[in-house]
């Protein structure tokens, strides 16, 4: 675990659409990288590149973008248009600009009203997609996104864990989604491969399940019959699904329930952005107002539960600053999915740095035959 | 810190964690008693070794592929070397003789990061530490600590005869200043200690360290019965690190692994783990404990019959899936598949 970093050949969701209006440079950094992004105004489109001015690394995403839609670097004034070339060099107006003064592009994705930027090897990003998130902008749904980004200092595989777990529900969320019950109903564990990603699925199937007054409130029935998966989508997405209904009534008129999406970058090995969004039918309504929809009923919780996650995540990273000695982690039977989890995210980690540890032999040994030649 | 380091020392280091095995050059062999050599370990290009503290021990890879743990003796302030006691035993499973015959100073051998299972305790009144034999070389480094930290403590060391006596000098130091007892029972342990005597007060705040043979550490535990179980730590020499593989690693026998994604199959030798031979074959495996309690290594299997040496997977999860840390195979004859 010590040796987790963070998965650079990634598709990592950065914000949401609407946090891109035109006119404004964003600075993000995503895995220890720092890049610029701005929605173009001409078409609309988002784009991304190192945030470094390619003369003295002055950051771009705090110079300013001019009426014509170029970018200006505050510091010595060079312009770079939307495809990242340098366009204008004010101190030599006269000489050719050299080829290269442009910016090392950053692929990025705008879909399904999510923004994903691409923070490792530019080609490996072509061979897949960001995965698909249709609850946000679909037409039969409400969706209430986190306000702001969260910020948290500890690594984001702490937090992919975190919600793949829901035995942590008591003690830590005690008072709020902490009920106990929900820790001793066993776990399926279902992995596969789906659009290129590897992902781990929970799976707790419960009947007879007698929700607590909140889920009452939220889902309206007394006792129902429970499907709740928690899914490691991708190391930037994890899905939450509750499905209830009353006995034998999954997937008719009657189930309730809900989508919780988590997006989640590492800003570095230590920190993370969160962002959630919880998504609700948009007919339903919660046992005693129906004023609201469920999916803001719900997000009324959650900025407290999250607040208790990041308390935790914060604590559990510092512990990571001491030497492990003989100090290991104890497996628990429900920590299978994190184990996974874990495995996976390492898996890629350490493919991506074999490859470029190829990449660097191969480039060397062309430097060196190009000098003897 | 990791922002200082270029990529390429980082992924050594990396590499290094994830094995936590790393070599070592014998710097020096050197006499103590009739049978028993000290070996001290440096690292090959003179660089400071990772910290350990008293009572920790090392598993030392000899060449034939064996592994055995050595409790180390020196200094735990010491950070340039690990030295190991060695007694020749006379029925030799391998390691001691190979050590004894084979190796000598320049020879490089592979370690592990030490571990500590049998540490001092941080807030004891005073340390009764018992050694029988061999056994007294964790507690030549527990005594360095604790005469540091000034800290009670009385070793009791039980030999056979002045000239088996490792470290007599030393003790003898202790001795005259009333703070440790060296018996010789000249071959009959009831001309020796009388552990009943020195272990029939137990008071609180004490803590019973103990070291030696089996039967020596049979005795202890009889005599220090009532001691609360909180209060006694004990190391068990020539067993396998853990209870977990308390067969003796030559009871061990070999068996095939077998990788579903490439179909290589490759041969688990007596005395090595899976993830040993995944390790020399390139396939790296995430480990943690080594001992089969942090789940890093859960592996799933597609056939084969697992032996499971783990403390956590239950009955259902074991029809899926193999801690390979420590895990063997009851089959001889037909591989144990991995899905990796």
């Amino acid at each position: 675990m010590s040796q987790f970093e963070y998965v650079e050949n990634c598709w990592y969701p950065v914000g949401f659409s609407r946090e891109f209006s035109e006119g404004e440079l964003q600075g993000h950094k995503v895995a220890n990288k720092p890049f610029v992004m701005w929605r173009s105004k001409s078409d609309g489109q988002i784009v991304g590149f190192d945030d470094r001015c390619c003369h003295k690394r002055f950051p771009l995403s705090e110079s300013d973008l001019l009426d014509d839609g170029t970018v200006r670097c505050a510091y010595h004034g060079l312009c770079y248009d939307t495809s990242g070339q340098c366009v204008a060099i004010p101190a030599a107006p006269d000489k050719p600009i050299p080829p290269n003064a442009r910016l090392r592009v950053a692929p990025v994705r705008e879909q399904d009203g999510v923004v994903w930027l691409w923070p490792g090897d530019v080609e490996v990003s072509e061979t897949i997609d960001p995965p698909r998130t249709p609850e946000i902008a679909g037409d039969d749904v409400v969706s209430v996104g986190s306000p702001d980004p969260l910020h948290v200092p500890a690594n984001y595989i702490l937090l992919i864990e975190n919600l793949l777990d829901i035995t942590h529900f008591f003690p830590l969320h005690d008072g709020n989604i902490g009920d106990e019950e929900n820790s001793k109903i066993p776990v399926q564990l279902e992995e596969g491969e789906d659009a290129g990603y590897q992902y781990v699925k929970t799976i707790r199937h419960v009947e007879n399940y007698k929700q607590p007054p909140y889920l009452k409130e939220w889902f309206i029935y007394d006792e129902v019959e429970r499907i709740h998966t928690h899914c490691m989508v991708s190391p930037g997405l994890t899905r939450v699904e509750m499905r209830v209904a009353p006995h034998g009534e999954l997937g008719t008129e009657a189930e309730r329930g809900y989508t919780l999406l988590h997006l989640h970058l590492p800003v570095d090995e230590s920190n993370l952005i969160w962002r959630w969004c919880v998504s609700c039918h948009k007919d339903h309504h919660p046992l005693n107002d129906t004023s609201i929809s469920t999916a803001e009923k719900v997000a009324e919780m959650f900025p407290e539960v999250v607040a208790q996650d990041q308390w935790a995540l914060e604590k559990q990273q510092r512990m990571f600053e001491f030497a492990d000695e003989d100090y290991s982690e104890l497996f628990l039977k429900t920590d299978k999915a994190l184990r996974r989890a874990r495995q996976i995210m390492m898996a890629m980690q350490r493919k991506e740095r074999a490859a470029a540890e190829e990449q660097r032999t191969t480039r060397r040994s062309a430097a060196r035959n190009a000098a003897s030649a | 810190m990791a922002a200082v380091m270029s990529t390429d020392q980082r992924r050594e280091d990396l590499e290094i964690l994830a094995k936590k095995k790393f070599n070592v050059r014998i710097q020096s062999i050197s006499y103590l008693a009739e049978d028993i050599l000290a070996f001290e370990f440096v690292d090959p290009d003179g660089a400071n070794l990772l910290p350990f503290t008293a009572g920790a021990h090392i598993d030392v890879h000899l060449p034939s592929g064996a592994i055995r743990q050595y409790s180390l003796c020196n200094d735990p302030t010491e950070t340039h070397r690990y030295v190991v006691a060695v007694l020749r035993e006379v029925k030799s499973r391998g390691g001691s003789a190979a050590l004894h015959d084979e190796v000598r100073p320049g020879t490089e051998l592979t370690i592990s990061q030490p571990r500590n299972h049998f540490a001092l305790s941080k807030s004891a009144s005073r340390h009764v530490l018992l050694a029988g034999g061999i056994g007294v070389t964790p507690m030549m480094s527990m005594v360095a600590e604790l005469t540091r930290r000034g800290e009670p403590f009385h070793l009791y060391y039980c030999t056979r005869s002045p000239i088996r006596t490792a470290f007599l000098p030393q003790v003898m130091t202790l001795v005259e200043k009333g703070m440790a007892t060296v018996a010789h029972d000249n071959g009959n342990p009831e001309n020796g200690l009388v552990l009943d005597e020195v272990l029939t007060h137990y008071t609180p705040g004490n803590q019973l360290y103990y070291c030696g043979p089996a039967g020596f550490l049979d005795a202890v535990e009889a005599a220090a019965a009532h001691w609360p179980d909180e209060a006694k730590h004990c190391e068990r020499f020539a067993v396998a690190p853990t209870d977990l593989n308390a067969a003796e690693p030559e009871a061990q026998t070999g068996f095939d692994i077998k990788l579903a994604s490439t179909g290589e199959t490759y041969h688990v030798e007596p005395g090595r783990t899976i993830v040993d031979v995944l390790f020399d074959n390139g396939v790296d495996i995430d480990v943690s404990c080594e001992e089969g309690y942090c789940g890093t290594c859960m592996t799933r299997y597609l056939a084969g019959h697992p032996e499971h040496r783990d403390t956590v997977l239950d009955a259902e999860d074991r029809q899926e899936f193999v801690m390979v840390c420590c895990a063997r195979s009851k089959s001889e004859s037909e591989p144990l598949v991995l899905d990796i």
